[in-house]
């Protein structure tokens, strides 16, 4: 299973493609992932967010791996691996707690993988050394992993993954253990490094700002299924749930009325027994649905100002407002239902109190509806 | 014994500076110290009297005892050849353990500890019955026809071994048990991950990593190993003696002070093994943090 790797360490390597086909995973009667289907593209940055208990890192296990698949088969590169003991798929891998090796030195950890393939001591130091370099830790070749920092022994744990220049690169939760700082930082190297190295990445995160910064592609799992794929930006503009809605960013659930279709992708909604113009997916719907409206998409204004009147607007009472320095948080009532509202705090920007009256306005591609 | 002396000196000094909850250990170092170390002093002294005042004497007979070296180096490899029997049998036992179903753990730790509640000497007798002439195991197997007359089992070296692994079994399973159990297995996964296959990530992680455990286990049997009386005395031949039952000889000829000096003699070698065990120990990474 060794590959034929690219000797130069930062040169590009070829990801591998990755696929999932009908997947199921049970433990007893309990199903953890239903038939689940998944296609991860060469040298891809793909995140699987999702709540615990969601399968992600079950599914990250069975690629590895170290978990059976109840059904279904993986992919990587046309070869099917479903049966493959974890030591014969050559995939690198990033535990949540680095799992470095105690009794190993920094350098013996990571040519660890090397020293499985009779490659020569020379070989060796000279890899290890060029992903120590790349890792930002020459000259702690000879520490002990629990001599480190967190943020050390993940470098160490990265280093170690992609030594044998595998075509993938898994990691679970990598960055939890790290204060919040340190965690951005990292997120940042990944990236980096996933640019450097060209080969495929697959990333567990229940962070869903760490999947958003890192990924070109982020997998929403939701009870064992895959509850929605796309950018980043698509994710975050266009869920297609309630679910994907909350569990990415904010969001103002309303419920409306479907009364009609408006322009293509558009419907006319009924709520506060006013009729809006809501941007939906194709098809054709009728009856009770939800919308979405995100608190920062929302302007604010005292509803004694004029506006222009392109979108939807609505009236209410400020019923509470909190200073966040980067920006201020209000509570509106409308009509018994209570809206969160991010105002960006700019000199300039007029500030409402409690118990006065507001105008909320929002553009029409801002107001969405979803299932 | 020589493991924990090398940690608790560290973690002592920082329990001295910040804890009074280390005046709890004085009741226990009170009874050691009446029960143990004076008992060891006078028996040191005793090995030093002679008829006419302090000598040497008894440590020079002791010494140029052919029979006394004779002895040792029969006490040294049965306790050798048992530590190692333990470690081999224990090993896998306490792996599995470590790894298996709650429920199967506790009734297979149950039956690990079980020996622990009969006395050695009946253990001892059962073995008698067991290995005699006459008895369970020579009776079966001339009854199913393997053997045409019954074979010398009993008063031999391998019922030596086998009634003391018996008995000193749990002193390597425990010790083992623990370091496994808060073993972190994710550490084997990385090592299959890496490309390591079962045996290897046994042999280069696994292992090294349980090396305290193996190193407790080996110390705890070895030195059982050394005292033991009544098992050897009981299933054991005439060339098997070892030196508790020499002691013992010399006692009851009211020889106190060769008996004496003997013992120290083997007190003695028993802590420069330990010395050396605990140095090479100390040598493995793990041990130096």
């Amino acid at each position: 299973m060794q590959r034929a790797g690219i000797t130069e360490v930062t040169g590009k390597r070829a990801g591998a493609a990755i696929k999932f086909e009908g997947i199921h995973k049970r433990y007893g009667s309990s199903v953890a992932i239903e038939r689940l289907d998944l296609d991860v593209q060469q040298g891809e940055f793909i995140s699987l967010l999702g709540p615990s208990g969601s399968g992600k890192s079950t599914l990250l296990m069975m690629l590895a791996g170290f978990e059976q698949v109840s059904g279904g088969r993986i992919l990587i590169d046309d070869c099917d691996v479903t049966l493959l003991p974890p030591e014969r798929r050559g995939i690198g891998m990033v535990f949540q707690n680095y799992a470095l090796f105690p009794h190993m030195t920094v350098a013996e950890n990571i040519g660890f993988s090397l020293r499985q393939t009779r490659t020569s001591k020379a070989v060796i130091r000279d890899k290890v050394s060029k992903m120590l370099d790349l890792v930002q830790l020459s000259g702690f070749e000879n520490r002990y992993p629990q001599q480190l920092s967190g943020g050390q022994q993940q470098r160490v744990a990265i280093a170690r993954a992609v030594v044998f220049d595998p075509p993938v690169l898994l990691m679970d939760e990598p960055l939890s253990a790290l204060d919040k700082q340190l965690r951005e930082a990292m997120q940042l190297e990944i990236k980096s490094l996933h640019e450097r190295l060209g080969i495929t990445f697959i990333y567990v995160t229940h962070d869903q700002r760490e999947a958003l910064v890192m990924s070109d592609r982020v997998a929403l799992l939701n009870d064992g299924k895959i509850e929605q794929i796309g950018s980043p930006r698509d994710l975050y503009d266009r869920p297609c749930s309630r679910f994907a809605a909350s569990f990415i960013g904010e969001a103002n659930f309303l419920g409306v009325e479907v009364v009609g279709a408006a322009a293509a992708g558009y419907y006319d909604v009924r709520m506060f027994d006013r009729t809006f113009t809501a941007r939906g997916g194709d098809g054709s719907r009728r009856g009770p649905a939800q919308c979405v409206l995100r608190p920062e998409k929302i302007h604010l204004t005292a509803a004694s100002d004029a506006l222009d009147a392109t979108g939807g607007q609505l009236e209410g009472t400020v019923t509470s407002a909190l200073f966040l320095g980067e920006s201020l948080r209000y509570s509106v009532e409308v009509d018994g239902c209570s809206l969160t509202v991010s105002q960006p705090h700019r000199s300039g920007t007029q500030t409402l109190a409690p118990g006065e009256l507001a105008r909320l306005h929002w553009a029409v591609d801002d107001f969405l509806l979803v299932v | 014994m020589a493991l924990t002396k090398h940690s608790s000196r560290r973690r002592g000094r920082a329990v001295l500076r910040f804890d009074r909850t280390a005046l709890l250990i004085l009741p226990l170092i009170a009874f050691i110290a009446l029960f143990y170390l004076t008992p060891v002093f006078s028996m040191l002294l005793r090995s030093l009297e002679s008829g006419e005042g302090w000598s040497l004497s008894a440590f020079r007979a002791v010494l140029s005892d052919g029979a006394f070296w004779r002895v040792m180096q029969i006490t040294m490899t049965i306790s050798l050849i048992t530590t190692v029997l333990c470690l081999l049998l224990g090993y896998p036992l306490a792996y599995f353990i470590a790894r298996t179903r709650t429920s199967v753990a506790n009734i297979l730790l149950l039956l690990v500890l079980m020996p622990f509640w009969t006395s050695i000497l009946v253990r001892t007798y059962a073995w008698m019955v067991l290995l005699g002439r006459r008895g369970v195991i020579n009776d079966t197997l001339v009854n199913i026809g393997l053997l045409e007359r019954p074979m010398q089992l009993l008063n031999t070296r391998t019922a030596v071994y086998i009634a003391m692994v018996h008995v000193l079994l749990p002193f390597v399973v425990l010790p083992l048990y623990a370091t496994l159990k808060s073993f972190d297995w994710r550490l084997v996964d990385a090592a299959k991950g890496l490309g390591a296959g079962p045996f290897a990530s046994f042999r280069q992680v696994t292992l090294p990593l349980s090396m305290p455990g193996v190193a407790a286990g080996a110390v705890l049997v070895f030195t059982l190993s050394i005292g033991f009386y009544i098992t050897p005395a009981l299933v054991g031949g005439p060339r098997d003696m070892m030196i508790a039952q020499l002691i013992e000889t010399q006692v009851r000829g009211f020889n106190w002070n060769i008996a004496a000096a003997m013992a120290v003699v083997v007190l003695a070698a028993v802590l420069v093994i330990c010395a050396l065990f605990a140095r090479i120990v100390a040598l493995n990474p793990l041990m130096r943090r």
